[in-house]
Parts: structure tokens; C-alpha cells; sequence
């Protein structure tokens, strides 16, 4: 639970619908997750964002939770706008800037007085598989015990371009897992690599024990998820 | 009778407090608002266990608008409350015992001078060790709890010789089951409002389940005669059996004495989990033994139930837990050994289902897994060992022949080949599998023998011609309020509009007992039967002098006195009511809860049983082992249906309660404190989670004179075991410990080798398959 919130309700001149413009998704400060859930934008060109606001708390909180509100917390948004590589634009005392997602997370902009003011989240694409996942112990409004996202580019030869994955929600610092990405950067896919590909998964990933799960069973669960999805290409073709 | 046909009775009707319910805007007694009202609080413990060396007060009492500040030093009478055996402190005088205990308590003109003031009272602790498990208090060597010890009671029950019983067994299976601490989570915390009256009388509105139990209380601690108080206890926002026991109604009150004010106290969730009573753990050890056609021919069982702190219902509790150990089914040799512990976590007390859904969660599970053992179909097995009609209760005790047991079994094979039917379209998903299981059990009602368990009523004819029943139940949300009229109309012949309903006002009602056990509905149709006849007399003596007709010419109907045989109404009630004047009809009645006739028979044995019989269906996510219910269906057996409305409800409501015992509810504690302290992490089932539910009423083919037998626990008695059951049966994994966690069931699994790599489909967990080269080489060419 964040220590201080910041009213948005009367910036003035600001969308409260998300608004599509250049192949982009451009999400002001105020869009809650349930425009984002209403928009047909989203639902038509960005269905996987769709499936991760609707996993956000429950539908009177999503009425009032802005997906930005939800990025700062760093919340079960976050591996879905990792893995689509979404930037956003900051205000620093007067000063605009433009990063992305990731950069932010990294930078100490997270803990310092920097506003986001913008989101911009890039059309999916048809040729890129997506999955986003978040497991908890109830099906709705709940913290998760692990939150997933990833992405995967093949070729018809059955070449991966690239496989992004992310790991986020609950107590998670959102992450990208580079080693896991550059295993099958330009591999064919095929079952030796899904094995390395797990068993990968579980060490490069960061996670923790709670009164919940165990550290053991998170890498166990974001291993076999993502594992399944990458196989699921290899089966469907 | 199916939901479809309970829909199509003419009883089903909505409850008169459905509409303000549903629209949020009933008022609750937390609701209650009073000019010049002083907000009150407590000041609770910062350990779980300790001595306390010295509490200063004088900092609190100094900031404005602080009106009193309260220790055990002003308390009048006893310092101490429980319904049963009184040893929880109002005040801690000198120890802690658990992170609810309360030091003081503080009135103030606000929130943020009651806050203040409570921040400032200092108290100098001496920590001591913390006992934190049952067996570790059970040890010699355990710090005391107690000047009596760490044991707060002891019940055993035997029968036969259990080491001649398993020495002739075929097969012998044996587990030991742990159960979580389940809080009862009612959405109204606790709270209310206590306003001195001119005539040195208190006013005590806060909800609670006995009216009368809580004003014998608070006369104890204020060391005042009973009437001299009075409590307003209904409605209530959801109870569940956590508030049949005193919260904050002494802080009220002494609060309430002190200022001369009205003193209002609301807990915050937070408070409410911290102070809360919960649903006992249990460790229960179970070994079995059966012959090879499934006889049981032993059943060996231990159990050991963390009671926290203090004792309330702690006994009884252990006591029905121990009676129900062999549940419907008919075993020559059986040891049972109970032990309720206190321990330094929380206080664990009165929870829907009262110690059985615990024991029934290892009962259940030893039966299926006799049933694997033998390679017998677990129905079967069941069917074996079941009750026939006239069989004795569980202790050897005479009860009530029913053919209940049976009936529940029959559903259980029906409902089952019906859901098997359908199960047979194969999963959606390689990562996915279903399962079905089932469960029966049988569930006492009332508080059993030697138990104080009066009840009574009162029925009298208004001034403006209403017929006014009142009873001392209250109405926890459990739908007494909709279920009394209908029994009036049934059983005074009047109608449903011709009832006005007066509960929760120890001014206004006699003595019914308390609303718990599953007692209450049950007790108002014995308590109309019995009042039926004086009144009917009454009414038709005064109906044959209004209309100068003969008594035996009338009868009661609706709306007034009829013709006995044309039907015409001869007088309304409102015409008898302005012709009595001031002598208007009334008959009041107290009476006891039916019990055994065996008075030999152990403290609490029950006389009237209810039945349910489960059938859970479930899908196991491989991959993350989620667990969503995906059909929960029960069929009951529990006496006639009086309110089928409400009879839906407790089957539904419970279930899901029952489920969220099942796969997510345990109020977890480290070292004497609460890990989950609010919502956020104590999860219970959503909208989302509730899975299809189907229901049987199941009618008794003749009314066996002891009427409806009440259904507020027996919907989450048997649900956890046919989860569970359901569970093994998709993965094979067996249950010991609620609720499931996903965590234990994949390490489980992957102990069994169902990784990932055996559910793959074959084309992609395979090296060598036809499929990568076929892709390689079409997309080369």
C-alpha cells in the first residue's frame, strides 16, 4: 500500500479514455482500468491488456484504479508493459521525459518526487504470441502470488525472434529474465530447449518465500506457465 | 425437492428484510448514531504472552476531550466473562495471554482524541515465552497458562476393544488431518452503543446471538441484577457463532457508567481479526481398520484442538467434535481421546459447524482412503458402515430414528452417476484435470444433554390485531425473521401478514435460548405446537362471545376467526382485538431443546440429527495447482422446509463458506501473532469462486414429530472431505491439511513424477518427433 496518493481527478484537459494513435496506446493519467476494460480499442488491439486490467482488484476498484496509478505501485500491469516494451513520459519539476518501462524500474525515478503523466503501449502484433497470467489463491481481487507476462516471436521455420517474459505482482520488483530470453534468441524450438528453458526460468528469476508459497513453488509455477506457452507454439505451429 | 421446486412453493417468498439488506440500507445497531455520543476504544495488547509490569494512565487522561480512561481497577463486579466458564479478563490485571487482550479502555469526544489518548497510556511488559503449539503446551516442561494448567478439557468416548478390532483387520489406513483457524469474517465487525438511562439503567444496543446471555454477563461484571439492563441485539450483520460470546459489550458499558454518556465502539477489521474468536485448528490423528469386504472393524482416533487463550466453548466444542468422530457410520470398536489446549494463539471458539466439519474432514478421508486400500468404491464402503433408521447415536445414545442417513446416500449415488455423465467430455486443456468427490456426514443440533438449552415463546394479539410473536432468538442474518411468520401461518392457521415478529430486546421478548446449534427454527415450530392449543382456545372463546356463536362452531384462519365449516370469517383479528380491550389473548410457554432419554448418555450427546451428502467437482490446474471448485452440489435431509428461501440460502451460504475452509481460509499466525491481519491476505471465496451449486431438499416421507430440524450448519459440514476427495481424484494426491495449499500440491505432484513433462503433449515434449522435422523440412523446401 503506497504511503501517500495523489487526487487526479481535476487535471483538467486530460483523456480519460485511452486513445489510439500511431500503431500506439496512449494512456493519460487518468484512464482507470475499467475504461481500459471498456474501451473496444483495447479489447480488439490490445486483447492481452485487456485480459490483465481485468485481473487488477475487483470491478468497483477498477473503477476508481488508474493503470498508471497501477504501474507506480508496481503492480500485476507491470510484466504485460515490460514484455510489450511500453514507454512513458515523466515530469520532473517542470522537466518532460520519455523512457521506457523498464528504464524507469531501473532508474531511482521510482522511489524519488517524479510524476508519470503518460503511458504508451504498442499495438500488439499479430505475428508475436502473447501470455499474461496471474496466479493467486482465489480467482479474483487478491494479491498474486506471482504475476507473468511474456511474448514470443517464431518463424515459420520454427526459429524464435524473440521471447520476452516478465515476472511481476505481489511482492515482486517487476523483471525482465534476459538469460531466459537470450537461451532462445535464433534457437529452433524444440523439447531440449524447453528443458533448458525451465530449468533456467527457475534460477535466473527472483522471488521469495511468504506465509502464502514458497520461493520454490513460484519458480516452479512461472517455469512451467511460461514453458507450456513457448511449447504451446511448437504444437500449434 | 430441487431448487426449481423450492422456487415453486408458495412459502417462497422474500424475507422481510431482504429489500433494506440488499439496498445497504439497513440499520444496523453499528449504524446508530446519538447526539452527544462518546467514541470508545480499547487499548489491546502488545504481546501475545506477558506479564504486566505497570500501566500509566495519567498521559491519556490529561488530553482533551478524553472523558474516561478505564483499567481492571474500575471494574464493579467480576472481572472476568465466558458463557460457560468465566476466566477471559474485562482488564488484564497482571498477564497477557493473547495480542486481543485488552488493558484499557477509553471514551473521547472523537476519533482522534480517543487515538491520542490510547497512544498515550504506557504499560510496561515483561514478555514471556509464547506457546504456540498445542503440543508444546501439552508438554510438562510448557510455560502455564493457567493456574489449572495448559489443558482446558479432556473427553474421551470408548467402545469395545480397538486392539482386537485392528489384530482382525485386513486393512488398517492411518493420517493425521490438520484443519486451519477460520475466522467466521461477518461483514458488520463488532460494535454498537451503550446509553445510560435516567433511571440508572443501561441501554445496551450491540449485536449478538443471546440477548439474555449477554445481559447475565454484563450483570456479573457490573455486579448489577440483570434487569437493571437491557440489550437490543437484532439485526445483525452476520454472526456465524463468533458472536455469541461477549466482544466489546463490557467496554460499553463500564465506558457508558463512567461518563454518564452514550458510548459507541465500531472495530476496525483489523481489530476484529486481532480480537476475534476463530474456528478451532485441529490435529486429528485417525487410524482405521476394516475387513476385506469393507467392514470397519476399528477406529482409532486422537484429537487436539488449539482453543487459544481462554475458554469460551472450548469444551463443548471438543465434546461434539468427539461425539461426531464416527459420524453415520456403525463401528463395534472405537477409541476416541479429545484434548482441547490452550495455547497463546488467539481464542478459538463457537464456529458453524461447532467441531464437526473438522472431524468430518478426517473421517470422510479415511473412508476414501479404506476405499483405495480395498479397492472398493468409496460409496460402497460408506454403504457398508452406514446407520440403519433405528440405530443408536454415535455415543451409544438413543436419538430420533430417521431414515436420513439413507436418503443422503441415495443422493450421493444419483447426483454422482449424473455428474460422472458429464464429466465424460474430456478437458479443455493437456494441463487440466477433473475430479469428483463425495462426503456425507451427520450433524447434531441443539446443545445436547445436560446443556442448558430452554427456549420458549410468546404469542399475543396486538391492539390493532396483529398476531405478535416474540422469541429471544435473534436474527443474525440467518432468516428466522422470514421463517416465523411461515410457521405461524402454518401452525396458528393465520397468515403470513397477520404475524408481526419481535426478536432482540431482552424489554420485549421471553426467553428462547440462544441462536446457535442450528436450534432456532427448529424451536419456534415446538414452541408454536405447544402454544396452539391455549391460544386457539383463547382466540375462539373470545371469537364466540364477539359473535355470539358456539367455540366449537369456529376455527383460526387468515385474518381472523372462521366458520368452522363454511369458511366464512366471523370476526378479524383487528375486530377480536378492539373487543378484548384491555384483556388481550396471549399465551407464553418456555420449554427445553428434545433430548436423549438415555440420561446415562455423555454431557452434550444429541438427540435430533440432520443429514447432508456431497458431491464436489473439481479442476486442478497442473501447471500451478490452482484449485477451482467446478460443481458443489448437496443434498439434506433435515426435518420439513420451512422457509425454502431461506433454507437455500444456509445450503449455498454454507457451502461456500465450506469451500473457502477447503482451498483458502486460515487466519495464520506466527509465534502468537496474526500474519493475516486484514482482508488482503485472510481470503475468503468471491463471487467468482462460487461454482455451480445444485441442492436437494430432502422431505421426510412422514412428519416425525420433532419438526424442521434446522439447516445454519449442516451446508459446510461435509463439503471440505468431498473437495478433498474430488482433489485425489484428479491428481491422486491425498489431502491431510486445509486449507489446500497450492504450493504442497505441486511439490506433491512433482513427488510423484506429474511434472510438466508427462503433461506436454507428446509433439512437444519429445526429441524425436515426426512433427519438428516434417516443419524443418516443409519450410526449407
Amino acid at each position: 500500500m503506497p504511503s501517500e496518493w495523489i487526487c487526479v481527478d481535476d487535471i483538467a484537459n486530460e483523456d480519460r479514455a485511452p486513445v489510439e494513435a500511431d500503431d500506439a496506446l496512449q494512456v493519460g493519467l487518468r484512464v482507470t482500468l475499467a475504461e481500459a476494460i471498456r474501451s473496444s480499442a483495447v479489447r480488439r488491439r490490445w486483447p492481452h491488456l485487456h485480459e490483465v486490467c481485468r485481473f487488477v482488484g475487483a470491478p468497483a476498484l477498477r473503477e476508481q484504479a488508474t493503470l498508471i496509478g497501477n504501474l507506480a505501485a508496481q503492480g500485476d500491469l507491470v510484466p504485460y508493459l515490460l514484455v510489450s516494451q511500453a514507454s512513458l513520459l515523466t515530469w520532473n519539476e517542470g522537466e518532460m521525459e520519455e523512457k521506457s518501462v523498464s528504464e524507469w524500474l531501473n532508474s531511482r525515478d521510482t522511489a524519488a518526487d517524479v510524476l508519470i503523466t503518460r503511458l504508451n503501449i504498442p499495438k500488439e502484433s499479430e505475428r508475436v504470441r502473447y501470455f499474461v497470467r496471474k496466479v493467486g489463491r482465489r480467482a479474483g481481487f487478491q494479491p498474486a502470488l506471482v504475476t507473468i507476462a511474456a511474448s514470443l516471436e517464431v518463424d515459420d521455420a520454427c526459429t524464435v525472434g524473440a521471447l520476452r517474459v516478465a515476472v511481476g505482482g505481489g511482492a515482486h520488483w517487476p523483471h525482465r529474465l534476459p538469460k531466459v530470453e537470450a537461451l532462445a534468441r535464433g534457437e529452433r524450438l524444440r523439447p531440449s530447449l524447453l528443458r533448458e528453458l525451465h530449468h533456467v526460468i527457475q534460477s535466473e528469476m527472483w522471488t521469495y518465500d511468504d506465509a502464502f508459497a514458497t520461493a520454490e513453488y513460484r519458480r516452479v509455477v512461472v517455469a512451467n506457465l511460461v514453458t507450456a506457452f513457448v511449447a504451446s507454439a511448437l504444437e500449434e505451429g | 425437492m430441487d431448487r426449481d421446486q423450492l422456487r415453486s412453493l408458495p412459502t417462497w417468498i422474500p424475507r422481510p428484510d431482504g429489500w433494506e439488506k440488499a439496498r445497504g440500507r439497513m440499520r444496523y445497531l453499528t449504524d446508530l448514531h446519538h447526539p452527544g455520543m462518546l467514541i470508545g476504544g480499547v487499548l489491546r495488547s502488545d504481546y501475545p504472552h506477558a506479564r504486566i509490569r505497570h500501566i500509566d494512565t495519567s498521559r491519556a487522561q490529561q488530553i482533551p476531550g478524553v472523558r474516561a480512561v478505564l483499567t481492571w481497577r474500575d471494574v464493579p463486579g467480576l472481572n472476568r466473562y465466558g458463557i460457560v466458564i468465566q476466566d477471559q479478563p474485562v482488564f488484564c490485571e497482571d498477564r497477557i495471554r493473547y495480542v486481543g487482550d485488552v488493558l484499557a479502555a477509553v471514551a473521547a469526544d472523537s476519533r482522534a482524541s480517543l487515538e491520542q489518548a490510547l497512544a498515550a497510556i504506557q504499560v510496561e511488559y515483561e514478555p514471556l515465552p509464547v506457546v504456540a503449539q498445542p503440543e508444546q503446551a501439552l508438554r510438562r516442561t510448557s510455560v502455564k497458562l493457567h493456574p489449572t494448567g495448559n489443558l482446558l478439557h479432556r473427553r474421551t468416548f470408548s467402545r469395545g476393544d480397538v486392539t482386537q478390532g485392528f489384530a482382525a483387520s485386513a486393512v488398517i489406513v492411518e493420517a493425521v488431518y490438520e484443519t486451519p483457524r477460520q475466522m467466521h469474517t461477518y461483514m458488520e465487525t463488532e460494535g454498537g452503543m451503550c446509553i445510560p438511562e435516567p433511571d440508572g439503567s443501561l441501554t445496551l444496543y450491540a449485536p449478538t446471538q443471546h440477548g439474555y446471555g449477554d445481559r447475565a454477563q454484563l450483570a456479573r461484571i457490573l455486579g448489577w441484577p440483570e434487569e437493571r439492563i437491557r440489550i437490543v441485539s437484532s439485526p445483525i450483520g452476520g454472526s456465524f457463532g463468533g458472536k455469541d460470546e461477549l466482544n466489546v459489550q463490557p467496554y460499553l458499558a463500564l465506558l457508558a457508567l463512567a461518563t454518564g454518556k452514550p458510548v459507541k465502539i465500531h472495530q476496525s477489521r483489523a481489530e476484529s481479526v486481532r480480537s476475534g474468536l476463530k474456528r478451532h485448528p485441529m490435529r486429528i490423528w485417525m487410524r482405521t481398520g476394516a475387513a476385506r469386504d469393507g467392514r470397519i472393524l476399528a477406529h482409532d482416533v486422537r484429537i487436539v484442538a488449539d482453543t487459544g487463550a481462554y475458554a469460551t466453548l472450548g469444551p463443548a466444542v471438543l465434546d461434539f467434535a468427539v461425539e461426531h468422530a464416527t459420524g453415520p457410520y456403525i463401528i463395534d470398536h472405537v477409541r476416541v481421546r479429545g484434548y482441547s489446549v490452550h495455547t497463546n494463539c488467539g481464542v478459538a471458539g463457537e464456529f458453524r459447524g461447532f467441531g464437526g466439519n473438522q472431524v468430518t474432514f478426517a473421517l470422510e478421508g479415511q473412508m476414501d482412503r479404506l476405499a483405495d486400500a480395498l479397492g472398493i468404491d468409496p460409496l460402497e464402503v460408506r454403504r457398508r458402515n452406514f446407520r440403519a433408521h433405528s440405530d443408536c447415536g454415535p455415543l451409544g445414545q438413543t436419538i430420533a430414528p430417521t431414515e436420513g442417513a439413507d436418503e443422503v446416500l441415495a443422493f450421493v449415488e444419483r447426483k454422482r452417476a449424473e455428474v460422472q455423465s458429464r464429466h465424460t467430455v474430456t478437458s479443455a486443456s493437456a494441463y487440466h484435470r477433473r475430479g469428483i468427490g463425495i462426503a456425507v456426514t451427520m450433524h447434531g443440533g441443539g446443545l445436547g444433554l445436560r446443556r442448558p438449552d430452554h427456549t420458549g415463546g410468546r404469542v399475543r394479539l396486538t391492539r390493532h390485531g396483529k398476531i405478535e410473536l416474540a422469541f429471544g432468538f435473534e436474527e443474525c442474518g440467518q432468516g428466522v425473521i422470514a421463517a416465523i411468520p411461515l410457521l405461524a401461518a402454518e401452525l396458528l392457521d393465520c397468515a403470513v401478514e397477520d404475524v408481526e415478529v419481535v426478536l432482540g430486546d431482552t424489554s420485549r421478548v421471553p426467553r428462547s435460548g440462544s441462536s446457535t446449534a442450528s436450534r432456532a427454527t427448529g424451536m419456534v415450530w415446538h414452541t408454536l405446537k405447544r402454544i396452539r392449543p391455549d391460544w386457539e382456545s383463547k382466540m375462539l372463546s373470545l371469537a364466540a362471545r364477539v359473535a355470539e356463536r358456539r367455540e366449537s362452531d369456529l376455527r383460526l384462519g387468515p385474518g381472523g376467526v372462521h366458520e368452522r365449516n363454511a369458511g366464512r370469517l366471523v370476526a378479524s383479528y383487528a375486530d377480536l382485538a378492539a373487543a378484548a380491550g384491555d384483556d388481550l389473548p396471549e399465551v407464553e410457554i418456555a420449554s427445553h431443546f428434545p433430548v436423549t432419554p438415555d440420561t446415562w448418555a455423555q454431557d452434550g450427546a444429541h438427540y435430533l440429527y440432520s443429514f447432508a451428502g456431497v458431491v464436489a467437482e473439481v479442476d486442478v490446474d497442473l501447471l500451478t495447482a490452482e484449485v477451482r471448485v467446478t460443481g458443489l452440489h448437496q443434498g439434506v435431509w433435515a426435518g420439513g422446509v420451512v422457509n425454502p428461501m431461506g433454507y437455500v440460502g444456509q445450503i449455498e451460504g454454507g457451502g461456500v463458506m465450506g469451500m473457502g475452509f477447503a482451498l483458502m481460509e486460515d487466519a495464520l499466525m506466527d509465534e502468537g501473532r496474526y500474519v493475516t491481519r486484514n482482508l488482503d491476505t485472510y481470503l475468503i471465496p468471491t463471487a467468482l469462486d462460487v461454482p455451480e451449486m445444485e441442492l436437494e431438499a430432502i422431505i421426510p416421507k412422514v412428519e416425525d414429530g420433532h419438526g424442521p430440524r434446522g439447516v445454519g450448519e449442516i451446508g459446510t459440514v461435509a463439503v471440505a472431505p468431498a473437495i478433498a476427495a474430488a482433489i485425489h481424484d484428479a491428481i491422486g494426491v491425498w489431502i491431510t491439511a486445509l486449507p489446500v495449499r497450492q504450493d504442497v500440491l505441486l511439490a506433491e505432484m512433482a513427488k510423484r513424477g506429474e511434472t510438466l513433462w508427462r503433461w506436454m503433449p507428446s509433439d512437444a515434449s519429445k526429441e524425436s518427433t515426426s512433427w519438428g522435422r516434417e516443419r524443418i523440412a516443409s519450410s526449407s523446401s
